[in-house]
């Protein structure tokens, strides 16, 4: 055994070695992307360690008890991050799992700085009670690698996440799946995306969990798990069958609290959950005489404020009720009289007050229900203008984080590379919503806006900040974009940029 | 439910002084007065008021506020428009409150991140 061992520890002495004079020879920047997902060391450790783990083994089950600290030593050299997640993590000892981490060659061959973060950030995120100068220790370790890859972004989202800041974590999480295969270690992706589906199952976004897992190898076995659920609870035609999802749960993490999802999801694919009777349409309560389009629309108001979930019909009923009434002699008449008997001017400034206000509630409600705006239609006074307000607020959004970018990039004004992923994945997460619920339009807008700040970023951070994963995947979300909108010129010059690499 | 334009309609002035928008300038201070006195007092009938949008608790310093509101005519006459509903004229609910709630299979799950092992049980 004892040559087998001495050759192959020669052999991936010898391909570290040649690995390690490349890297050196061609400096840090120009180093090209690594090939595989495999390192040398994680060479060197299955083909000599393992199997002298495994001689370990049998020299304890022969009553050797001096070789259970060898193989101890060596399982842990041999699965870092495995043992980091089964056990540092659930315990919240984040610095021991990072340093764990780090030596994992498997997982997080092409990022393994990164990926001891995410571990580490991880354990931090299962602390009852956070820990900020853990939190800040690894935000440092985090900085002092650079550039940015994508283990590293997900430990930046998992820090986020840890802090409590769960919308910033999303989108920052969001951004990882856009990352390039050459610099993301395919387990930080299936970390992200495992993360935003459990975050998505508990705000009951369930098409967005069934997106998230389509595959085990893009959601990983939770994701993928989580997405038969969903396909399940949504009736969904291509849901897996009662035997794939108890396989899919069998082979998830966490059997214990996935199990009565998995019971639900099994019931509603057998027809066990009739939907409760939809809520009726709102309808006004009885009007006094002569007050019938005041009543109505004021009626109608209350009951759609008072309502837990609106629909696009309610906001439309309630928006023709108060054209109806604000367009009605009989308001006029009303408030002149009114004025008249109160000493109060003419009744065009208060009626130009409640029309804004009322713009102002439905603009809430309507945000507050998530409903998409294309919903609103394009009828009616009142609902086209809370249409186009919110509207123009969510491309105000948009062009102020654009404008932000732009000046940092025209002042040469650097942020840390965490922080120009959140600044470019705030931008993102806007866009995508507003796009999400305002249509094409608003795509067609934004994206003119966008596009020539982006792309300004994205060859400053390529170029000047070497970046490179960054501007990559921001040159990759442009290209994505712009063939979304058909927009030739922009598709030529983001190929290109894509082309450079990472 | 947008709880700031609920709010608003809450504390329109007519309801927490509990009177309708054709009130003279008289009852109005009247009744705010009156309410005042009986806040000191802390009589219970006081403590709490109808609304279109469910009931609302009643304090010294909402009264105040609602008096001076209603002693600006331009600021009257916006608020009677938004208390021409009757708040006796609120809508039951769909359900009585101590009905169990209603099952949807895609109901969100609760606690999932907990669950999963992404954060600590709180």
């Amino acid at each position: 055994m004892i040559p087998g061992v001495v050759v192959a520890a020669a052999i991936a002495a010898a391909l570290a070695a040649r690995a390690s004079a490349r890297r050196s020879a061609l400096g840090p920047e120009l180093r090209p992307p690594a090939g595989g997902n495999v390192g040398t060391w994680a060479v060197f450790v299955w083909t000599v360690l393992v199997p002298l783990g495994l001689s370990f083994a049998l020299f304890t089950l022969a009553g050797q008890l001096w070789a259970i600290v060898p193989l101890a030593a060596i399982t842990l050299i041999a699965l870092p991050f495995p043992i980091a997640r089964a056990v540092l993590v659930p315990l919240g000892q984040a610095r021991l799992a990072y340093w764990l981490t780090l030596g994992s060659d498997v997982f997080f061959h092409l990022d393994r700085k990164g990926g001891a973060a995410l571990t580490g950030a991880w354990a931090l995120a299962m602390q009852p009670e956070l820990d900020e100068a853990m939190a800040s220790w690894l935000a440092g370790r985090l900085g002092e690698h650079q550039p940015l890859r994508g283990a590293g972004v997900a430990a930046t989202a998992m820090l986020l996440a840890a802090r409590g800041d769960r919308d910033g974590a999303r989108a920052l999480f969001a951004t990882v799946e856009a990352i390039d295969d050459r610099v993301c270690p395919p387990a930080a992706k299936r970390i992200a995306n495992a993360w935003l589906a459990s975050d998505a199952a508990e705000r009951g976004e369930w098409q967005r969990v069934a997106e998230l897992g389509v595959t085990l190898t893009r959601g990983g076995r939770l994701g993928w798990l989580l997405a038969g659920v969903a396909q399940s609870l949504l009736l969904d035609p291509s849901a897996p069958d009662r035997f794939g999802l108890w396989l899919r749960w069998a082979l998830a993490p966490h059997r214990a609290a996935t199990k009565p999802m998995v019971e639900r999801a099994l019931v509603a694919r057998d027809g066990g959950f009739i939907d409760p009777e939809e809520e009726p349409p709102i309808a006004p309560t009885d009007a006094p005489d002569g007050e019938d389009a005041i009543h109505t629309a004021l009626s109608l108001h209350t009951a759609v404020l008072a309502r837990a979930a609106v629909r696009a019909e309610d906001v439309r009923a309630v928006g023709q009720a108060w054209d109806a009434a604000l367009e009605d002699a009989a308001t006029e008449r009303l408030l002149n009289e009114r004025a008249l008997v109160l000493g109060a001017s003419g009744p065009a400034a208060t009626l130009a007050r409640v029309r804004a206000a009322i713009e102002e509630d439905l603009a809430g409600v309507v945000l507050a229900s998530a409903l998409p705006l294309k919903e609103l239609g394009d009828r009616g006074t009142l609902t086209v203008r809370v249409r186009a307000r919110l509207r123009d607020r969510m491309l105000s959004e948009v062009e102020a984080a654009s404008d932000a970018i732009r000046r940092r990039v025209d002042d040469k004004r650097e942020l840390p590379a965490e922080g120009e992923w959140r600044e470019w994945a705030n931008l993102a997460e806007r866009y995508e919503r507003g796009v999400q619920s305002a249509g094409e339009d608003f795509r067609r807008l934004s994206f003119a806006k966008i596009y020539p700040d982006l792309c300004g970023f994205a060859v400053w951070l390529f170029n000047d900040r070497k970046q490179r994963p960054l501007g990559n995947a921001i040159f990759r979300w442009l290209l994505a974009e712009a063939e979304a909108l058909d927009d030739q010129r922009a598709i030529a010059l983001q190929t290109k940029n894509v082309a450079c690499g990472v | 439910m947008d709880e700031s334009a609920v709010e608003k309609l809450r504390d329109n002035p007519f309801y927490v002084l509990g009177v309708r928008p054709a009130a003279t300038r008289a009852e109005v201070e009247r009744e705010g007065q009156k309410l005042l006195g009986m806040l000191e007092l802390k009589l219970s009938s006081a403590a709490r008021y109808q609304t279109p949008v469910g009931p609302a608790e009643r304090t010294a310093d909402k009264v105040r506020r609602a008096m001076a509101e209603l002693r600006d005519p331009e600021r009257r006459l916006e608020h009677e428009l938004w208390a021409r509903l009757d708040p006796a004229a609120r809508r039951t609910p769909a359900e009585p409150a101590d009905a169990p709630p209603r099952s949807k299979a895609d109901a969100p799950w609760v606690g999932a991140l907990s669950a999963l092992g992404w954060r600590a049980a709180k």
